[in-house]
């Protein structure tokens, strides 16, 4: 069969956010996803940490942390569905600037609300996301009292 | 945009020709084919005429041909009709693969009604352990309940040789066929089954229509109770549109047999090597070679199924995924499960089931998409580093 150059629609994702839409997520969640602002990783990250959610889904966050308190920024590196990724970028957005105390008491109601909604099917999606934010913390947070 | 249909084991597009065909019976011809009169029975005419169409697609006798509202209803109608017939028996035989209509109800039996059920398993090529399934059959077990193709790899089950094996032992045989029509030769006068499940939304026919083969002679209990209607094997007022839809549309099927099994084998076999080809980290899940004409399950590693789908919706493309966010549960598909397929593959397996409606073009139109898709979405997998899985 001989190959062809096909013309791929790649500049609009109207249709993807009609699907997610209809999915049961909110805009603020859409947004989140097709956006994904925080995706990647930190060169001379001061910890990286990985966790494996329930349904398979896998993060591994990089946070850089300013004076060891401060949370300075964050990324995520994801293999997961929309669910996953909207998730972990809301919780990004509440931690970034507060102390490693303070993002300790970022619960998955606060990623919830940050989103406005998504799938019930997907509500384990932001513990993962949660999870792996406090697990890398309190990783730092061990790894300087010892 | 256009759309690049490519999910046909889930649905297919009505054919043109079953549409035309039962235009007229949704308007003026809306009469009941039980009726007295000549305006009812011209649409009984109809009806016989389909039920011939659907006999010839697999060799049986019209008689042998029961119309549902599904394959779900088939499957059902099937299963419950054998273990009335043998009450005392309390054993009953499926695989570890098949489709909800079967496996819950399989499910529903044991927890419910006290049977006791074996599920074959298959291997990781997805081919049933028939000497597991032959050592199981006891003289307490009712029947056997076999899939002929899987609707996630395609894998086709040997169900001729195991309609002989239950024939020998006195067991019933019942198999859900409703991947392999119009895909496979189905001779029920060579495969000696005793009832054989189809749907019509598989063969380009409307939802909400589906057959049951009964054997003749079989003993049959109704699954639907109420009027004389399928020969009192099926109460209700025919749904007459979509019946003689199914008929127009078996044979099609039985026309387009020979094009499913060579142009379309051709556009999912070259669909499968340039993907592999030209997509590092991926392989084919289910036996290259027993397996349907148009159908391609496809596992890419350090990515998620969902994620993939997303993103090829913006090509047009329509797939389906066995991942687990797919799934509603939080376990991905129990086929992909069921032949020990690495969870790393499974979770990012796409997939993708044919016709003759689609195109060469449009192959490439998929094969280019997923290179670009798979590609950003190992950009931000955790398991993925410098081209490489980690």
């Amino acid at each position: 069969m001989k190959e062809k150059t096909v013309t791929l629609n790649t500049s609009s994702s109207d249709a993807e956010r009609k699907m997610l839409s209809d999915a049961g997520y909110a805009d603020p969640a859409i947004k989140y996803y097709l956006e994904k602002k925080y995706m990647g990783h930190i060169e001379n990250a001061d910890q990286i940490s990985e966790k494996i959610g329930s349904c398979g889904d896998t993060m591994k966050v990089y946070l850089k942390i300013d004076d060891n308190t401060i949370i300075e920024d964050v990324r995520y590196e994801i293999t997961g569905c929309a669910g996953a990724i909207s998730a972990a970028m809301a919780a990004v957005d509440l931690v970034k600037g507060k102390t490693l105390d303070e993002a300790l008491l970022i619960n998955d109601g606060h990623v919830f609300k940050a989103l406005e909604n998504i799938p019930e099917k997907k509500h384990h999606c932001i513990q993962l996301a949660v999870k792996t934010l406090h697990k890398g913390i309190e990783e730092f947070k061990t790894r300087q009292t010892v | 945009m256009k759309i690049v249909y490519t999910d046909n084991n889930a649905t297919t597009k009505v054919a043109d020709e079953v549409i035309e065909e039962m235009l007229p019976y949704l308007g003026e011809f809306y009469g009941n084919p039980s009726s007295m009169h000549t305006f009812g029975d011209q649409v009984g005419k109809k009806i016989k005429e389909a039920r011939q169409k659907v006999a010839d697609l697999i060799n049986a006798d019209p008689e042998e041909i029961v119309f549902t509202s599904c394959g779900t209803e088939s499957d059902n109608s099937a299963i419950f009709s054998a273990i009335h017939a043998f009450p005392d028996k309390k054993h009953i035989i499926t695989s570890n693969v098949e489709h909800p209509a079967v496996k819950n109800l399989f499910m529903h039996l044991g927890k419910k009604q006290g049977y006791k059920i074996t599920f074959v398993p298959v291997d990781k090529k997805g081919i049933l352990d028939t000497d597991q399934l032959y050592k199981r059959m006891t003289e307490d077990t009712a029947l056997v309940s076999l899939m002929w193709a899987n609707n996630e790899t395609g894998v086709l089950f040997p169900i001729e040789e195991i309609a002989q094996k239950t024939r020998e032992k006195g067991i019933l045989f019942h198999t859900d066929a409703v991947q392999a029509a119009g895909k496979v030769v189905i001779d029920v006068k060579k495969t000696d089954v005793d009832m054989l499940s189809l749907s019509g939304h598989k063969i380009h026919a409307p939802k909400g229509i589906g057959v049951l083969y009964i054997k003749n002679g079989l003993k049959f209990s109704p699954f639907l109770i109420g009027g004389h209607q399928e020969k009192g094997r099926r109460g209700g007022t025919e749904n007459t549109v979509s019946i003689i839809g199914m008929g127009k549309a078996c044979e099609l099927a039985k026309k387009n047999l020979p094009v499913v099994n060579t142009a379309v084998r051709k556009l999912r076999d070259y669909l499968q090597n340039q993907l592999l080809e030209k997509i590092p980290s991926c392989s084919v899940n289910g036996d290259l070679n027993l397996r349907l004409p148009n159908t391609l399950s496809i596992g890419f590693d350090a990515v998620e199924g969902e994620s993939i789908l997303l993103m090829l919706d913006r090509y047009g493309i329509c797939a389906s995924s066995g991942s687990a966010c797919t799934s509603g549960s939080l376990d991905p598909s129990h086929v992909l499960m069921a032949m020990g397929v690495p969870f790393k593959s499974a979770h990012g397996t796409i997939r993708f089931s044919l016709s003759h409606y689609n195109t060469p073009e449009e192959m490439d139109h998929i094969i280019l998409a997923l290179i670009s898709v798979i590609e950003k979405l190992r950009a931000m997998s955790p398991f993925w580093k410098n081209g490489k899985l980690i």
